[in-house]
């Protein structure tokens, strides 16, 4: 097997940070190889100089044994280089055959020759396995069904070289088994797949050999058949975690948030309250109700029915700012969509909803802010060269800890957390649960939201399941299993016909 | 993550960037160029009386860039700041005439304004229309209603305390400077340091985000249209009084030039990334431009012209910076 990419001594500095520094590796044709490493490590980066959207600022890559310069995503394209991102790069309004051949669309004269296309695009579906048609709207389908679209554009342009990042964050565990079973065939076909992934289960199964990187220098790459988990965490985090997760008994208070017969569009009914120092998880399925439910409690959705009360006080909460006022704080799951201002610093996105008490007459007493934002940069361990530097140049696992940062700076006494780790590398997450724990233990109450049941269960005092917008059960801590959550939060197989179609999880 | 990252070291954000947001360095050489250009071509340019008479040229157009700043940095836009001028303009000179009061004509005019603005901003929330388009029905709207109330004519507005507002001076600053530069003080003052302004940044820069966090949106940006309205009324008043006469013409194209002045200050039209020192430096270089123009005896055309090339010229630069700085990195590292 000859190299298909080599990376040479490439280097890449952003303002403010050097994202890679001198990384070299190689990667076959034929060879799933995994790329790991913390957030900020350098993964997508270098994702991004293999695409052509980044250019190093210095290094090689040489592709089939050739020097190349990716200077554009153009020349990677013609060097068979596709790369797909986290988000989406497909056209909605139109269909799937046009998305798959989009920018080389079979013509007769100057008009569409749809049969043509359609016949070429049911053969690319074919190749995946998928279930959809040509002429399916590419809005109608599910983001795993999307994903396949993408791989499907990058085979149908006869990529020799297909780099996936994160491409399992959204889906389902059925859709990943399907996912990896169309790269594992596309590694019979010879072509090099790069997969980056936080997942160490999945990289384990899938993957033939494994590079880390760490603060954008590579680490190491080594055989998946010759290493272990283990030895992945010590080598991506530079030291053991030994445990993530270190529950201690903590004397629970009074009832801090309750919530009773919460009533919205898209939840009923739904029941719950949390004392002081305790954390309540919540679990189910996407799409089952979990974040409306945080949605409601922070004023977002309109309130049809039902009542909020924080320390035994019902709130009249019609806006975001009547939660704040009461001391509910949300670090919502969409941290770039919901809760960053990219393009503005550090400082003024941490105290961004705290300005009131750092202002006299509006005017900001900019050395109290400092002092307020240096304090959780601190204890957050926020990685960022100073409080000035653009919050869109930090990596994600930094940019989650500034939005919780901005949630704890408003010393909140309730605080909801939709998907607090979501896209954070294992180190920043052993952080954010030890974090969760001193929170709880300083007397907070916290709602926990989370896909990862892993999570929940480890961090949880009880855990309300969710389904179609209605709690389904309250499971108590330490002893709940992955198999009861997950039994309350499917829908029970009565009707066996709809049920896998119900169970298809991407709404 | 203990552990230090290596390039934390050499990551210290210059104080010139600081000082200098790479969005604003554009116009900034455009400026310095123009005026190293100017001064050795006319030996008139350096002169006090001409420096002055080139600021009172751009206050005018620069106290409605500097509204326009605050809704363009929040995420909006306001085109009907031309119209508003011309509107508020008539309406003083009618009052003036009417009561022979100086103050009441600036307070009808700056109100017209005012209510202007708080009737796009009702408007924009209450409906979501898109701000272009809202602003694009009431620029005309509010043009109509300038010539309806003006009769179709311009309006005579002759009185002395009210003229002097346009043509007199304090301590031999024209007043139309001394209005410009209070105006942009205040305004960088708010934008800069205040909770104001940092909400009007983080909701022009991610508004759900805003949201999430407590701003009032609706408020906002009802708040900052009615700022913008206020702002071209109190243009509008100063050009009565200059002119001593109200005319419905004499909003012409000022959102336009406005506008020029905002981008080329390097605020993004998306919103969220910008400043008012910026906008002053944009409406700077409108000004020096034909202020040079005229003194090198180039005809009142070519003005249209050289404004939009210096526009393309200085965001382009700052497009093509990040590729120049890249290219001359990797030239230094080999």
């Amino acid at each position: 097997m000859s190299d298909a990419i080599a990376f040479e001594a490439i280097t890449k500095d952003f303002p403010g940070v050097r994202a890679l520094e001198d990384v070299s590796f190689a990667v076959r044709g034929g060879e799933i190889h995994a790329l790991m490493g913390e957030n900020g490590a350098g993964k997508s980066t270098l994702l991004r100089i293999l695409g052509g959207d980044h250019t190093p600022e210095s290094g090689e890559t040489i592709v089939a044994g050739i020097k190349v310069e990716l200077a554009t995503p153009h020349v990677a394209l013609e060097h068979g280089i596709r790369v797909i991102y986290q988000e989406p790069n497909l056209v909605p309004g139109v269909s799937v055959a046009e998305n798959l051949f989009v920018g080389r669309l079979p013509r007769r004269g100057l008009i569409l020759d749809r049969r043509k296309l359609n016949a070429m695009a049911e053969r690319e579906i074919e190749r995946l396995g998928a279930t959809f048609a040509p002429d399916d709207l590419l809005s109608d389908l599910s983001t795993a069904q999307r994903q396949m679209v993408e791989i499907g554009k990058a085979l149908a342009a006869n990529a020799r070289i297909l780099a996936l990042d994160e491409p399992s964050s959204s889906l389902s565990s059925r859709e990943v088994d399907h996912l990896f079973s169309v790269l594992r065939r596309l590694r019979e076909d010879d072509v090099a797949i790069i997969y980056v992934s936080h997942r160490l289960a999945e990289v384990m199964t899938l993957s033939d050999r494994i590079t880390i990187l760490r603060d954008g220098r590579h680490v190491g790459t080594v055989e998946t058949a010759a290493t272990d988990e283990q030895a992945l965490i010590r080598m991506m985090v530079g030291r053991d975690v030994d445990r993530l997760f270190a529950h201690t008994e903590r004397d629970l208070g009074t009832p801090m948030l309750e919530v009773k017969g919460l009533t919205t569009e898209r939840i009923a009914d739904v029941s719950f309250s949390v004392r002081g120092a305790e954390v309540v998880g919540v679990a189910g399925l996407m799409g089952s109700g979990r974040s409306a439910l945080a949605r409601a409690i922070y004023g977002l959705d309109p309130i049809v029915a039902g009542s909020v009360a924080v320390d035994g006080r019902e709130l009249a909460i019609s806006g975001p700012g009547d939660a704040i006022r009461a001391g509910i704080a949300l670090c919502p799951e969409d941290r770039k969509r919901d809760a960053l201002v990219l393009q503005r610093s550090v400082a003024e996105n941490v105290a961004l909803t705290s300005q009131g008490r750092l202002a006299r007459f509006g005017y900001i007493d900019r050395g109290r802010e400092a002092e307020l934002v240096d304090s959780y940069v601190r204890d957050l361990r926020i990685k960022t060269p100073d409080r000035d530097v653009l919050v869109v140049n930090l990596s994600g696992g930094n940019q989650q800890k500034v939005v919780l940062a901005r949630a704890l700076a408003m010393r909140p006494r309730v605080l909801i957390l939709d998907e607090p780790t979501r896209g954070i590398d294992i180190g920043a997450k052993s952080e954010i649960y030890a974090l969760i724990e001193e929170l709880a233990a300083s007397g907070m109450a916290i709602v926990l939201i989370s896909s990862e049941l892993v999570e929940v269960i480890g961090l949880a005092d009880r855990i309300i399941v969710m389904r179609d917008g209605s709690m389904t059960g309250e499971l108590a801590g330490a002893t709940v299993t992955e198999e009861e959550i997950l039994t309350l939060a499917m829908v029970p197989v009565i009707a066996p016909v709809i049920a896998p179609a119900a169970l298809d999880i991407t709404a | 993550m203990s552990s230090a990252p290596p390039a934390t070291s050499r990551t210290r954000r210059p104080r010139l960037q600081r000082l200098l947001p790479p969005e604003q360095r554009g116009v900034l050489t455009a400026l310095i160029v123009l005026c190293v250009i100017l001064a050795i071509a006319s030996q008139y340019f350096l002169t006090p009386a001409n420096i002055a008479n080139l600021l009172v040229g751009v206050a005018l157009v620069g106290i409605v860039a500097a509204g326009e700043t605050f809704v363009m940095l929040s995420g909006g836009l306001d085109i009907s700041v031309g119209s508003i001028v011309a509107f508020s303009g008539v309406v003083a000179a009618i009052v003036l005439t009417a009561t022979h009061n100086a103050g009441a004509a600036v307070f009808a005019g700056v109100a017209t304004g005012a209510v202007s603005g708080i009737l796009n901003g009702l408007i924009i929330t209450t409906l979501r229309i898109n701000a272009l388009i809202v602003t694009l029905a009431t620029m005309s709207i509010f043009l109509g209603l300038t010539y309806i109330v003006a009769g179709g004519k311009a309006v005579g507005a002759t009185d002395a305390t009210f003229s002097w507002l346009g043509n007199g001076n304090v301590l031999g600053i024209p007043n139309p400077i001394i209005v410009l530069v209070l105006v942009f003080v205040i305004g960088h003052f708010v934008l800069a340091y205040t909770t104001l302004g940092r909400n009007i940044y983080a909701m022009g820069g991610n508004a759900e985000a805003a949201r999430l966090s407590g701003i009032n949106l609706t408020r906002y940006r009802i708040g900052l249209y009615t700022t913008s309205g206020a702002l071209a009324g109190l243009s509008g008043v100063i050009l009565t009084a200059r002119l001593g006469s109200g005319q419905p013409i004499a909003g012409a194209g000022v959102e336009l030039t406005a506008i020029t002045a905002v981008v080329l200050g390097g605020t993004s039209l998306s919103g969220g990334v910008g400043s008012m020192f910026g906008t002053a430096l944009g409406v700077l270089v409108l000004g020096t431009l034909s202020n040079g123009l005229i003194l090198l005896r180039v005809p009142a055309f070519y003005q249209y012209l050289t404004r939009g090339a210096v526009l393309l010229l200085a965001v382009g630069l700052d497009h093509y910076r990040g590729r120049i700085s890249t290219i001359m990195s990797r030239r230094t590292s080999r």
